[in-house]
């Protein structure tokens, strides 16, 4: 009996050492995390991380060649691989500000899919601005918050601005007109009880002065 | 590799019951033909139905192995994704040119009035 145990786990080290002899992995091991990252959880739409650095009174154009696009994610876990490995928002310097927008659109007014939206404004004491850009971003990329928005609107992106005093949130939609009809503001103070959100107010995009028509931008 | 516990897995629970039934005429249709419990109307979506993720669910594939490296391909943006001083200057949307000139130094402190987004309640 003993001896055939102690033959067991001599077999079994034998083994052992075969595949531990080798520092690379099988091929077939390789293709299986390949396709794992391929695959990963899918989101309902992909959503793009945007980056840029803000400067009063530009153009529409001068503001795009700010704009920096980091990666465009279509998994819960390609979006964790970002967000994990990008500064978090109390590492932004001031005046920068990170979007994380629906599909490829771009955080321009101008844009095809914005162009007749507008957004919800918000500011938060910078204390609160980690939390309340995390508990965004999963509610939005979860679709959360599509039960508020009217039939027909949809939340179009987030944007969390950094500035001298409170940061800035921006909730982005895609019909200025069904802006009514939507409770996200409601949605906002429930998902983040403890935050104080102030200058919370809406805005269509061709109601600012420097709106610029879809046109300008292809 | 073992991936036990992970969202992938949780993910594999098992289909939505479904059943074929032929139908005559549309009035035999029932009311709630299009909807799912607890989840989208079918109808309105294009292309089928939405997918939710609760906060909870989200939270947990924060964890996955998958999330502990950026993608290779992630934008690098030196002092924000990639090591070095913030750099993006681009006041004139002249990219390349003003990028090789002007390194940031002097020119960070000079537009601190006003909010990206004009303020005008």
């Amino acid at each position: 009996m003993a001896a055939s145990s102690v033959s067991e786990i001599g077999s079994i080290n034998a083994t052992d050492s075969r595949m531990m002899g080798s520092p690379q992995l099988p091929r077939s091991k390789l293709s299986e995390i390949h396709s794992t990252e391929q695959t990963g959880v899918p989101l309902n739409t992909p959503w793009t991380f945007w980056l840029d650095k803000s400067i009063p009174g530009t153009s529409a154009a001068q503001y795009e060649a700010t704009l920096r696009k980091l990666y465009t994610v279509n998994t819960v876990q390609g979006f964790w691989a970002v967000y994990n490995n990008i500064p978090g928002v109390d590492m932004l310097n001031v005046r920068y500000t990170y979007h994380l927008m629906r599909d490829e659109r771009r955080p321009i007014w101008e844009d095809v899919n914005n162009c007749h939206g507008g957004n919800w404004r918000l500011k938060c004491n910078k204390v609160d601005s980690p939390t309340v850009w995390k508990e965004l971003l999963l509610a939005a990329i979860g679709e959360q918050l599509s039960d508020n928005m009217a039939e027909g609107d949809e939340v179009g992106g987030m944007s969390i601005s950094v500035r001298e005093r409170d940061d800035i949130i921006q909730i982005w939609n895609k019909q200025s007109n069904l802006h009514e009809q939507a409770t996200i503001i409601p949605k906002v103070k429930e998902l983040l009880p403890k935050v104080n959100f102030t200058a919370v107010f809406y805005k269509a995009f061709q109601t600012h002065q420097a709106f610029e028509g879809q046109k300008k931008l292809t | 590799m073992s991936m036990s516990g992970s969202p992938q897995q949780l993910l594999k629970g098992r289909e939505i019951p479904s059943r074929r039934i032929v139908l005559n005429d549309i009035s035999q249709l029932p009311h709630d033909y299009s909807t799912t419990p607890g989840g989208s109307i079918f109808s309105t979506t294009p292309g089928g139905s939405k997918i939710f993720y609760e906060r909870s669910f989200l939270l947990q594939c924060r964890n996955s192995p998958l999330t502990k490296s950026p993608p290779p391909n992630m934008a690098k943006i030196p002092g924000v994704t990639a090591p070095g001083t913030v750099d993006m200057p681009l006041e004139n949307g002249n990219v390349t040119d003003e990028n090789q000139k002007q390194k940031p130094t002097g020119e960070k402190a000079e537009h601190e009035d006003g909010p990206q987004f004009e303020m005008d309640i």
